[in-house]
């Protein structure tokens, strides 16, 4: 991986923005710093209502920020505090949509022609219409209307007509989130060479962490107006830095546990392989993935936490894997595993375990604590 | 916010400052030079009001019509549109829009058709009843419009048609699911309209009250025609009465219009906040459960109901119209044998009839220019509010909407005042009877070319900005192609409004400046009632090439708009 910070295309500093509505106001950014190095894709991931959107917005222009400043290039966009706000047609940005937005009186070539045209590109406009049309596997199409296209054909256009002035820098706002599940999966791989031809510097906005994972160089995580952790797409897989991270990025089973000097302790259960651990309260995620399931007293493995003994509620079968409800006391957690190895049964009690680097333990602070980072 | 940060606003937005300065101007003329004049001298003209011969027996009948009307219109104008919602839907889509005719059909054209069919003495269908043994012993009546009751009769049947509307988008918004919904669960169709429609549909039914009581506070046109001849007078029309004395007591005059502007702006601060946001009425209208199938006998009541109201409210007064331009004089019988086209040719032969028409088309068209690019404008800044500085926002947008809850009348004596100040010479010139339909029109302007950007979409035009396009090149590229039927038909719906315009033209009226509603109003009240039903229905006709422009480039819902 290239390190994409040594040449910072965009910088974000300090960005805040709130909205007030009747007699409240929510603060939607609070106090953001980003930067996006050149030909990097920064992925802005995070659930709905957490600001993504808002920066997304403000770095194209269609938002005033409150407070803070954006350089893009070597020009600063928008300076709060001397005034500085560049107009979004000003300011070389490319964007696709969420729903696209092409304008249905436009044949798809005027459409990809247009940010050619209103940016006072003169020369080749035809043949950087084709070009561009060709990347995105569109040039059949070059004479229809928006309406009589596909929405997988309306994203690549879309697409297509955001690339067309080979804009500084490239904004998706969701732009998968339209589709069904199979074509989003084959337009993932597509857009993921699409970048790899172009190169072009982007900010992409999702809240589906599979999406994420598989297009960033850096994946963002947002929470209420603020970065949880910023980093490779491992690095937020395998180590998420608090617990909505880990929360967000699939690890659903939590719980508490006690480390104390005579081992650590769920409830009254004494969980063996967690030795790593300082005294202190800690809250356990891990993914359904990741949870081993036995029916025997079996020895835990050398590099393996126990997670305590449960009840098996229900299997429920879903193609070649099956996924465990397991009941533990007031608890459940879910573990999914291959249907081979799926023989325990509803009333069955099971012994369940992980791999310590796949149990995330978040002590009272909520920052990870790393496996062996106690000894 | 300091005072940097609002000097650093408002230099950025000068544009909007100016626009929001325009608007003000325009709608603050007709308003508060007037109010002045009540309220000079320790506001003599209100406390001499009370000397006003027969001053509370005006206000009470303000109050009994304005109230009277409201509730009238208010059941009329709901069961109408749950009858309609009744119907099956190929009915439905046939019947829909009949029940808004009546406000196709210009207003003083439609008051004429009531008196030719309901005066006391020669009311076609007073005629009619006098035929039926019930009432064979009476020589008049039984049913005089000239009467206090029968003009709030008249009033709330002319009104329902706005509460039908209203209601009718409400029920379409609502869809059918919920009620479906409730009869699945076991409610029968009167349970579910007590239990589920008409508790949903309550915003609604707040919303049409307020704007109908608006309306019918400020009714000019029908006690004006109606109520001349019994002495029932309301506050707008005794203080076009005092204009019509010389010298005009502009104190006294303007202080009738006071308690009027009082009521209206507490009823728009009311609605504010009842309603909230205006814009989330804008309707979705989809459903995605097929209408429960409906009984016979249901839809044969509904289809009665439907139909009988569109014959009285605007059928039976245009063909009444129609019967009365075809005879030598009015006389409440229906014999075929004197018809004549006379009066036609009488018409079209005079210059009176010729120049009018002229002078409404000049006036309507100009008034149209300015109205339209200046009400795209205020559009425009109340889309795109969140990215002004709030106060100019909000200035613009109470600005615009101002003049929708001052009567028509109060706003043309406004201008009537403030064209005769010292220096304005406008007063009977083409030009300030242009600026008042300009101010009179600007909310409707507004009101429609925002739901046209609306129905462009944020995106579309976020979009062209981010390609690099600006302001003007988006709007004339992306918007305007993508807006053009809502403009025109929008064009469209102003032009059939201030063809009907009365109160404000007869106001300002001066011999250059008589519109058709004016010239109408001139021979009523000279008595030549087939001149007046020719007058009517060539304004009607004029109004129809307005229709069938916003039917064309609107579709029939276009029309539910006015």
């Amino acid at each position: 991986m290239t390190d994409h910070t040594a040449t910072k295309r965009v910088a974000v500093g300090r960005l805040t923005k709130s909205f007030s509505r009747r007699n409240e106001t929510v603060q939607v950014l609070k106090g953001l710093d980003v930067s996006v190095g050149d030909g990097e894709l920064l992925v802005l991931l995070g659930p709905s209502g957490c600001g993504k959107t808002t920066l997304l917005n403000c770095l194209v222009g269609l938002e005033r920020p409150d407070g803070g400043t954006i350089d893009l290039g070597d020009r600063t966009v928008v300076d709060v505090e001397t005034g500085v706000f560049v107009p979004p047609n000003k300011r070389d940005i490319g964007m696709v949509f969420q729903n696209y937005a092409l304008w249905p009186h436009m044949t798809v070539a005027q459409n990809v022609e247009y940010p050619l045209t209103s940016r006072g590109m003169r020369a080749d406009r035809a043949a950087r219409v084709r070009e561009v049309l060709e990347i995105v596997q569109c040039g059949h199409l070059a004479d229809r209307y928006p309406p009589e296209l596909s929405g997988g054909q309306q994203q690549r256009v879309a697409l297509a007509r955001a690339l067309a002035s080979k804009p500084l820098l490239m904004l998706l706002d969701e732009p998968l989130s339209n589709l069904d599940a199979l074509l989003r999966i084959e337009l993932r791989a597509q857009l993921r060479q699409v970048h790899r031809a172009v190169g072009f510097t982007g900010v992409y906005v999702t809240h589906d962490q599979e999406e994420a994972l598989a297009l960033g160089d850096r994946v963002a995580v947002m929470r209420e107006g603020r970065f949880e952790q910023i980093g490779t797409p491992d690095e937020v897989h395998s180590s998420p830095a608090t617990e909505f991270v880990a929360d967000f990025l699939g690890a659903r089973n939590a719980f508490d546990v006690e480390s104390r000097d005579s081992g650590a302790f769920a409830g009254d259960e004494r969980l063996g392989g967690w030795d790593d651990l300082p005294s202190g309260s800690y809250r356990i995620r891990v993914r359904p993935t990741q949870v081993t399931v036995s029916t025997g007293e079996e020895t835990l493995p050398s590099d393996a936490v126990a997670l305590g003994t449960g009840v098996v509620d229900e299997l429920l079968p879903a193609g070649d894997r099956a996924e465990y409800v397991i009941r533990q006391g007031d608890r459940t957690l879910f573990a999914t595993v291959s249907r081979v190895e799926a023989s325990a049964r509803p009333g069955d009690p099971v012994h369940l375990h992980a791999n310590r680097a796949a149990a995330f333990a978040y002590g009272a602070d909520d920052r990870l604590v790393t496996a062996g980072a106690g000894r | 916010m300091t005072l940097v940060r609002a000097t650093r606003e408002l230099g950025r937005q000068w544009p909007w400052v100016l626009l929001a300065l325009a608007v003000v101007v325009f709608v603050l003329a007709p308003v508060v030079p007037l109010q002045w004049q009540a309220l000079d001298n320790g506001a003599a003209g209100i406390r001499a009001l009370a000397d006003l011969p027969g001053f509370w027996d005006v206000v009470v009948m303000t109050l009994a019509i304005g109230f009277g009307a409201l509730a009238v219109a208010m059941v009329l104008g709901t069961s109408l549109a749950l009858a309609v919602q009744a119907l099956p839907d190929r009915l439905r889509r046939g019947l829909a829009f009949t029940p808004a005719l009546p406000l196709v059909i210009p207003g003083i054209a439609h008051v004429v058709g009531f008196v030719f069919l309901f005066s006391p003495e020669s009311g076609y269908i007073n005629a009619f009843l006098r035929m039926l043994p019930f009432f064979s012993e009476l020589t008049t009546g039984p049913i005089n419009v000239y009467q206090p009751f029968w003009i709030i009769m008249y009033t709330g049947i002319n009104l329902a048609a706005f509460v039908y509307l209203f209601v009718r988008t409400g029920l379409q918004n609502l869809g059918d699911d919920f009620g479906m919904a409730a009869r699945v669960n076991g409610a029968g169709a009167g349970r579910v309209l007590w239990t589920v429609t008409l508790p949903m549909l309550r915003p609604t039914l707040v919303y049409a009250s307020v704007v109908v009581l608006l309306l019918s506070l400020g009714q000019f046109t029908g006690p004006l025609m109606l109520g001349r001849r019994e002495g029932v007078d309301v506050l707008t029309t005794q203080m076009f009465a005092l204009t019509q004395r010389y010298p005009i007591d502009y104190a006294i005059a303007a202080s009738l219009g006071t308690p009027l502007l009082v009521v209206a702006l507490i009823l728009v601060v009311v609605q504010r906040r009842l309603i909230g946001d205006q814009n989330r009425f804008v309707g979705r209208g989809v459903s995605s459960v097929r209408q429960a199938p409906r009984s016979r006998v249901g839809t044969a009541l509904a289809t009665v109901y439907v139909v009988l109201y569109v014959l009285l409210a605007a059928v039976l007064p245009i063909l009444a119209l129609g019967f009365v331009s075809l005879t030598p004089y009015w006389s409440g019988n229906l014999s075929l044998e004197l018809l004549t086209t006379k009066n036609y040719v009488a018409a079209f032969s005079e210059p009176d009839l010729l120049v009018a028409v002229g002078t409404t088309l000049l006036v309507t068209l100009l008034a149209i220019a300015v109205v339209l690019p200046l009400g795209m404008l205020v559009a425009l800044a109340i889309y795109n509010r969140h990215r002004l500085w709030k106060p100019v926002a909000a200035v613009i947008d109470a600005g615009a909407n101002l003049p929708l809850a001052v009567p028509a009348a109060l706003i043309g004596f406004g201008f009537l005042f403030a064209y005769s100040l010292p220096g304005v010479r406008l007063y009977g010139t083409t030009a300030g009877l242009v600026i008042a339909y300009i101010t009179i029109m600007l909310p409707f302007a507004v009101r429609y070319q925002l739901a046209t950007l609306i129905s462009v979409g944020r995106a579309t035009s976020d979009a062209s900005l981010v390609a690099g396009a600006g302001p003007a090149r988006t709007f004339f590229r992306i918007i305007m192609p993508l807006g053009r039927s809502g403009l025109a038909s929008s064009a469209a719906l102003i032009f059939i409004l201030l063809v009907h315009e009365f109160g404000v033209s007869v106001l300002l009226r001066a011999p250059g400046t008589t519109v058709m509603s004016v010239l109408l109003f001139d021979e009523y009240g000279g008595g030549s009632y087939p001149m007046v039903a020719v007058i009517a229905l060539v304004m009607t006709v004029v109004t129809s090439v307005g229709v069938i422009a916003a039917l064309i480039f609107g579709g029939t819902r276009a029309l539910e708009r006015i």
